[in-house]
């Protein structure tokens, strides 16, 4: 099968159609003027939803969702019983899915995977999985990916890419998964030459549209011995600690176990949590090691920019543009960004 | 691979209080095969109604049953120390890097315990009495606030003074009429002792705010950062790197700790 495909939008549809008679899909749907991933897509609707700008949330919840049963527990007088949850076995695609995210989603894989310690709960999602990923026709006004070695056309980790030329979608599969989905679902042809020249210009006029830039370069040398620096305080003034901010982000992936209980049983659950939370390190005797916004903030871009790099080695920030656009009291990333390098923001 | 978050139970086979607010529990695997564990080596202990949480583990390897002290604190601390022998409660583990045992071989060894963090010494202290031969001088110097604070007291007075070149000094911040011991803070006491540096390694565990003292003690002594070591103490949630909640800088003190060289901690922000 050469590289390059083309499907019309219908034949886009019927790919997806067919692949959920077999699983779930996942795929932008408008859903009270937003656009989310959700399994109950339009066929009708999937294009319009597509044109839109990108999720409000990532789709990172579809690996890591936002509670899930860990086991069930009865305890009786003195007796405890465990039981772990039935692990969730369902195969899906996701389909739609921005450069920005799917490359969040590499770097969760490093880090529930990694050298030291794989997180199955994770892992089985991903392995079940098919990651379809769509250009940015359209960037935002708050996206910056560019920045973060990523770019509206650039999808490396999916398994197979659309670029929306019009009438219709070039479509590269970039793994084997995604050579199989097209040979499974997919009614497809050979993109012409002038279809893959027309898709190129898509992802270069794209490109061009995206004018914020942050300056990361080295920012993670900058930030070194600047733990007391006066930056924080200052950045964490207006912070209501909303957690917004890690809530949409796609990278963040602070989680916390709790119980629900019923009589002697009940659920052990994780959930998402987020380190902006006051609650987040502090200890049972009281103690907080981060007792202020300012200890959180500075923990949470320390985290991304410095810590993040250091363990793994990349940036935890795909230039998305969510915080930035949803922060309450408008806290800017790329402002900070800027004065932690000593540098005025481009824009 | 198993499914890491989901603990295995294990029974309360008996339960010994060892001061007004710490008791040890020492408990069975359910399943009869205990994970085999080093000093300095921590586990999830739950109650699955009330909470879970992180504690290290006071018994050394070398000896069974595998046991935990508990100091009441939240919640799910008072719960515990509401339970009976004969309780289940959950256990996962074991986590975290251990002692160094390798840098700690053929070393006379300094200990420097305060309240509650005499636990993971413990451990460790017993395992190096097992393996008497591995290593040189052992050296213990612990205090708690008050005579009725002192954990251990069996291995503090009896157990340890007995073993060969071993040496035991308590203090405790305040005494009470039946108190004949030394008196005042451990890193007071510590520079008193003045035990000599040389071929020596120090190992610290207690309160932040006590380590932060007996490392300038040890300091002013002509210890040296690599041969101090600490075990540090952070809310936990998942164990293995991943829920977020432990780190200073870009360690984890659940995976890459808790047990650090004062090297390596002045190397890392003060988070903590
Ligand atoms: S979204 Fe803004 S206000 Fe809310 S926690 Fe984040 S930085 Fe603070
Ligand atoms: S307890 Fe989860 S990262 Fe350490």
């Amino acid at each position: 099968m050469a590289e390059m495909q083309f499907m019309t939008h219908d034949q886009i549809v019927s790919l997806l159609q067919r692949f959920s008679e077999e699983g779930t899909v996942y795929a932008p749907t408008i859903v009270e003027d937003q656009v989310d991933f959700s399994s109950r897509w339009e066929a009708g609707e999937l294009v319009q939803a597509l044109k839109r700008g990108n999720s409000t949330l990532p789709p990172k919840d579809l690996f890591f969702p936002q509670t899930e049963s860990i086991f069930r527990f009865k305890s009786k007088d003195r007796d405890l019983q465990i039981e772990p949850a039935d692990p969730e076995e369902q195969k899906f695609l996701v389909f739609g899915v921005r450069p920005c995210d799917a490359r969040s989603i590499n770097m969760l894989d490093e880090v529930f995977g990694g050298p030291d310690f794989e997180e199955t709960y994770y892992k089985r999602r991903r392995d079940n999985s098919v990651l379809a990923t769509w250009t940015c026709v359209e960037p935002d006004q708050t996206c910056f990916c560019a920045s973060l070695g990523c770019g509206p056309g650039e999808a490396d980790n999916a398994d197979i890419h659309f670029t929306d030329v019009g009438e219709g979608a070039v479509v590269q599969p970039k793994s084997e998964k995604g050579r199989q989905l097209l040979q499974d679902f997919g009614s497809f042809r050979e993109a012409e030459v002038e279809e893959v020249k027309a898709a190129q210009r898509v992802v270069q006029k794209a490109e061009e549209q995206i004018s914020l830039q942050a300056p990361v370069e080295g920012v993670d040398d900058a930030l070194t011995d600047r733990f007391e620096d006066p930056v924080w305080g200052e950045v964490s003034a207006s912070c209501i600690g909303c957690g917004i901010c890690t809530y949409l982000c796609p990278t963040c992936h602070c989680y916390d176990l709790q119980s629900e209980v019923w009589g002697g049983e009940g659920v052990r659950y994780r959930c998402w949590d987020s380190c902006m939370f006051s609650d987040f390190t502090r200890m049972a005797g009281g103690e907080n090691p981060r007792p202020t916004k300012r200890e959180r903030i500075r923990n949470r871009y320390l985290h991304k920019f410095s810590y993040m790099p250091d363990r793994y080695g990349f940036y935890g920030c795909t230039g998305c543009g969510r915080c930035l656009a949803h922060c309450p009291v408008n806290i800017d990333v790329i402002e900070f960004l800027s004065r932690a390098k000593g540098v005025s923001p481009s824009e | 691979m198993s499914e890491h978050l989901v603990p295995q139970t294990a029974r309360i086979t008996d339960i010994v209080k060892e001061t007004p607010d710490v008791k040890t529990y020492s408990v069975q695997f359910s399943s009869g095969e205990a994970f085999s564990y080093l000093p300095g080596q921590c586990a999830m202990l739950s109650l699955p109604e009330v909470g879970e949480a992180m504690f290290s583990i006071s018994s050394s390897p070398t000896d069974s049953p595998m046991e935990f002290s508990i100091k009441e604190a939240g919640s799910l601390t008072e719960k515990f120390h509401r339970l009976e022998a004969g309780w289940d409660v959950g256990i996962r583990g074991p986590y975290g890097n251990g002692f160094p045992l390798d840098m700690i071989r053929d070393k006379d060894l300094l200990f420097i315990g305060g309240g509650i963090g005499l636990a993971p010494l413990r451990s460790l202290i017993n395992y190096c009495l097992h393996h008497r031969e591995m290593h040189g001088d052992v050296h213990i110097i612990y205090g708690a606030r008050s005579p009725q604070d002192l954990v251990f007291k069996r291995d503090l007075f009896e157990n340890w003074p007995e073993c060969e070149r071993v040496r035991v000094d308590v203090t405790v911040d305040a005494g009470d009429e039946d108190w004949d011991g030394p008196v005042g803070f451990v890193p007071p006491f510590l520079e008193e002792l003045d035990p000599d540096p040389k071929g020596k390694v120090a190992i610290t565990c207690g309160p932040p705010i006590m380590i932060k003292f007996v490392v300038q003690s040890l300091d002013k002594m002509g210890y040296e950062h690599k041969d101090i070591v600490t075990t540090l103490e952070k809310k936990m949630k998942c164990g293995v790197g991943k829920c977020g909640r432990c780190n200073l800088g870009s360690k984890y003190i659940c995976l890459d700790g808790p047990v650090f060289t004062m090297d390596q901690l002045d190397k890392l922000p003060e988070d903590y």
